[in-house]
């Protein structure tokens, strides 16, 4: 990627600056030179001036030409006096290919000869004369020569210095990337908090934002798989936990059973305890199969009337008051009797002098009993697996620290939540809502 | 008899631990909460307390070191496996620490460790006619001396100290004869037979399919 970039650079400044050089240094060379030819060409009209004088007193000879030399001419130029092809003063004609032709013409014409570096001006004159011009512009050539390596020396110190800015400029615009190839490397090691380059140009910038959204992504996915086998492992540590109680007394009180001497009476209060224990760890089991299965299964919802699901839930119970206009509710029934129950049970647990009271809405229910209370902190830990604000209480009751957990998952399926308020001394409510537009 | 006060929320287990070990013939007082445990131990002194770690309101640590404080040993009794807290619980000077659930001969082993090392340990029986003296290795039954042989002694020791509580006859073969003798129950019956020759049969019953138990009711009556 950068050498590429440095590459294309490098070769644009070529294709770019050598034309543009060369284009210089023709122009500058042709115009040198149309002014040369200019005065080449002056001078030349002032010596065919004379020289038609002296043809037209007819005196025309040898001397004419070294008198025109030595009046007109200097090292730069030469006249050539010719007669029929040949000089008059029989000196040889500069050696250039095309001189012939030049010569033959019938007025005036002029020749550039790039190898002998010389411009020449045939004129024919009357009298079957023609005067040969020769102006050496080799300094003009000479001038092309030097503008030309100075031309190249400056593409080459243009070229490396293109090549340099190319290489610096190909970094720059690669640097984010290769940032953020280290990012991904982290990444992928579990270093969700690598920073990420800050880029100017606005592609670089999308590709980074959409770098940073996706490794967010993967962590708040990551994290959310974290806490929930987090979760579970809590749930297993607290479930092996609990379970140590029960087992303990049964393990106990078999144990006693069989290796000591026990009345009657201890006996049989022994097999009592071990019995409620045992059935302590069934209702464990049987709550912790139904979570298990609410964690994997779709509901089946189906509309039912709430009165009579109420009076079928609150059969089992003595003394509990309901009150409430009578509704439509839509989710799975036999779900929404065990939530109930489940409410109803922890409400009589409570205990109070005053009924539990079951009040029915269009949208869910409450459940406030006149007992205990429970405090904030209680509150807020209560849906916590097996966290039991009143142990003794609950344990004599048989409870196993999984009801509320459980019917805050009943009522997450409906969409809906509990709410729980209460007042140390005054009592508590349970406050069921389910999502209606379900 | 050394007295125990048993520190444990959950009724069922502390039933049956307190029966386990007041069959035994310990002083078992039994406590719900740190602040009964406070009042019990204010009206006596235990020998030993046994704790749970996970109290309502204030914690079995916090418990643990008032009891230290009144030199009181403390044995740990908790559903609370992780290595941590069991280090915490030996670090800050617990005599020992037991997980639940277990076995109740565990439970009564390393009482009886924890009380011979603090010198609690009951070393004198009387059961009836019968006296078992420990240090002296003497026992007698009425005015006359029983002349038992070392090997005898020691099982009869291992009996009295777990009186009312069955002992397996692996339990009592490792323990009197050491674990190089694994296998060989019939020695057991053997000696227990003599045993019985010398004190009276009354004292040892068999426990069909497993061992024996020695039966000391009381202090008075065998």
């Amino acid at each position: 990627m950068r050498k590429r970039i440095a590459l294309c650079m490098v070769a644009l400044v070529l294709t770019l600056l050598g034309p543009g050089m060369a284009l210089v240094v023709s122009r500058s060379f042709a115009l040198t030179m149309e002014r040369e030819r200019a005065r080449a060409l002056g001078e030349e009209a002032a010596i065919a001036r004379a020289l038609t004088l002296e043809t037209a007193e007819g005196n025309v000879g040898r001397s004419t030409a070294s008198t025109l030399q030595t009046r007109y001419g200097s090292n730069e130029l030469t006249i050539y006096l010719l007669q029929n092809g040949e000089t008059i003063t029989g000196e040889a004609l500069p050696t250039v290919q095309k001189l012939p032709e030049l010569l033959n013409t019938e007025t005036r014409a002029t020749l550039l000869d790039g190898v002998s570096e010389r411009l020449l001006i045939a004129h024919a004159l009357d009298g079957e004369i023609t005067l040969l011009t020769a102006l050496d512009v080799s300094p003009v050539y000479a001038l092309r020569r030097e503008l030309l390596r100075g031309a190249a020396a400056l593409g080459l110190i243009g070229l490396a210095l293109a090549g340099a800015l190319a290489i610096w400029i190909s970094g720059v615009l690669t640097r984010p990337l290769s940032q953020l190839a280290d990012a991904a490397a982290k990444l992928a090691d579990g270093d969700y908090a690598a920073p990420l380059p800050a880029a100017k140009n606005d592609e670089m910038n999308a590709l980074i934002r959409a770098f940073s959204r996706m490794s967010a992504a993967i962590d708040e996915r990551e994290t959310a798989l974290r806490t929930q086998a987090e979760e579970r492992q809590a749930l297993i540590d607290a479930l092996a936990h609990e379970m140590r109680t029960p087992l303990t007394a049964i393990l106990g009180g078999a144990r006693l059973l069989q290796q000591s001497r026990l009345s009657g009476s201890q006996q049989s209060e022994l097999l009592d305890t071990m019995a409620r224990e045992a059935s302590r760890l069934s209702t464990m089991d049987e709550r912790l199969l139904l979570l298990t299965r609410l964690d994997h299964e779709a509901p089946a919802f189906a509309p039912f009337d709430s009165q009579a699901m109420a009076r079928e839930a609150l059969s089992v119970f003595d003394g509990v008051r309901m009150e409430g206009d009578d509704a439509v509710f839509v989710g799975e029934r036999e779900l929404t009797i065990l939530l109930l129950r489940n409410l109803v049970v922890n409400a009589q647990r409570a205990g109070g002098k005053e009924a539990v009271r079951v009040t029915l809405h269009p949208d869910g229910f409450d459940v406030t009993d006149y007992g205990c209370g429970m405090t904030k902190e209680q509150i807020a830990r209560a849906f916590e697996p097996f966290y039991k604000a009143d142990k003794a209480r609950t344990r004599s009751a048989g409870g196993a620290g999984l009801g509320l957990p459980l019917c805050r998952k009943i009522a997450r399926l409906h969409h809906g939540e509990l709410h729980m308020e209460s007042e140390i001394g005054r009592g508590t409510r349970v406050c069921y809502r389910f999502d209606t537009s379900l | 008899m050394a007295n125990l006060l048993l520190v444990e929320d959950d009724a069922s287990v502390r039933q049956i631990v307190m029966l386990q070990l007041s069959l035994v013939g310990y002083d078992v007082r039994a406590a719900e909460d740190a602040g009964q445990a406070r009042r019990m131990m204010e009206e006596k002194t235990p020998d030993l307390a046994i704790l749970d770690i996970m109290l309502p309101g204030e914690d079995g640590f916090s418990l643990a070191e008032t009891m230290m404080e009144r030199a009181v040993p403390v044995l740990f009794l908790t559903a609370k496996t992780a290595v941590s807290d069991r280090v915490r619980g030996l670090r800050m000077g617990a005599e020992d620490y037991m997980l639940k659930p277990f076995e109740p001969e565990e439970l009564l082993a390393r009482v009886e460790n924890i009380l011979r090392r603090t010198r609690k340990a009951r070393t004198h029986f009387v059961f009836g006619a019968l006296v078992v003296d420990l240090p002296s290795r003497r026992v007698t039954k009425g005015e006359r001396e029983v002349a038992l042989t070392a090997l005898e002694f020691d099982l009869l020791a291992m009996l009295v100290r777990r009186s009312n509580v069955a002992l397996s006859r692996e339990a009592l073969l490792s323990g009197v004869w050491g674990y190089a003798y694994q296998g060989e129950t019939r020695t057991v019956d053997v000696h227990i037979q003599r045993l019985r020759g010398k004190i009276g049969a009354e004292y040892i019953e068999t426990v069909y399919k497993y061992g024996y138990r020695f039966c000391g009711e009381g202090e008075g009556k065998p």
